[in-house]
């Protein structure tokens, strides 16, 4: 019986991991959101996306969550400024910037937020489940 | 003396086992609340007539050969988890998990737990009482 719920913190665990990768890739992203190319007329920084897949975990035979892969966004164009002055820009003076939308990386990581939250009240209420099965012995 | 014996101990014990198996089904519902295509899971609801019943004994695997290899006898008994039958929404990447529904069966999981706990102890007291050393 007890088993169960330690299961059970073991995927919450599992869940607080990914959300916190999760934060991580969205940090990279604001953290380079300035970043432009290193030599002139070049590719700046591409954001990065993250992906979760569900995995049986068979030493515990429960389903826990895992990041499948990071990958970079090529569907979100570049931006462009016109900046001569920029070791980075191209014969024309325009500068490519990277594809981060701040917006949407702080919706990400609203979510995220929201998503690590979860699971950690989820392991405070099966902590206090186990704590009340403990509490028969008294 | 055996608790277990008295079919009201064993009747909560086995609530307690179903509650604990529901707790960790919708942890994973949750952890996986991300995952694109994950569709959540959900335990059946006990039944009072297997409730009150004589238990029915779970299936485990034999080995009957030295060869074989010692299977996982399954979890609770009487508890078979299935895929929720309707999902309140579906996201475009195919996840079905309701973060607000599957915390309100969290909630609800652990007020029954608590409620069965409670119960428990109170039996308990009224034997201690019984045997003439209650609290």
């Amino acid at each position: 019986m007890g088993m169960d719920l330690t299961k059970a913190m073991e995927v919450s665990a599992s869940g607080m991991y990914a959300q916190g990768q999760r934060v991580k890739v969205i940090a990279e992203n604001i953290a380079n959101s300035d970043s432009t190319a290193e030599t002139a007329g070049g590719t700046p920084y591409q954001r990065k996306v993250i992906s979760f897949q569900s995995m049986l975990d068979h030493a515990s035979g429960v389903e826990k969550v895992a990041v499948k892969r990071i990958t970079n966004d090529t569907k979100t164009p570049f931006g462009k400024k016109y900046e001569p002055g920029n070791p980075a820009a191209d014969k024309e003076g325009y500068v490519q910037t990277a594809n981060v939308n701040p917006v949407i990386e702080m919706m990400d990581m609203r979510e995220a937020q929201r998503g690590y939250e979860a699971n950690l009240n989820l392991i405070a209420m099966s902590k206090s489940m186990i704590q009340r099965a403990i509490d028969l012995l008294r | 003396m055996d608790l277990r014996k008295l079919p009201l101990f064993d009747m909560m014990s086995r609530r307690l086992a179903w509650l604990g198996a529901r707790q960790q089904i919708i942890s994973e519902n949750i952890a996986n609340a991300d995952t694109p295509g994950y569709k959540p899971r959900d335990l059946q609801p006990q039944n009072f007539r297997d409730m009150v019943g004589a238990p029915a004994p779970p299936l485990a695997p034999v080995t009957t050969s030295p060869m074989h290899l010692a299977g996982f006898a399954p979890a609770a008994a009487g508890s078979r988890s299935e895929r929720e039958k309707h999902p309140i929404e579906t996201t475009l990447s195919g996840n079905s998990v309701t973060m607000e529904q599957e915390l309100m069966k969290a909630n609800e999981t652990s007020t029954d737990y608590e409620l069965t706990t409670n119960l428990y102890r109170k039996h308990l007291a009224m034997i201690k009482d019984a045997l003439g050393h209650g609290n």
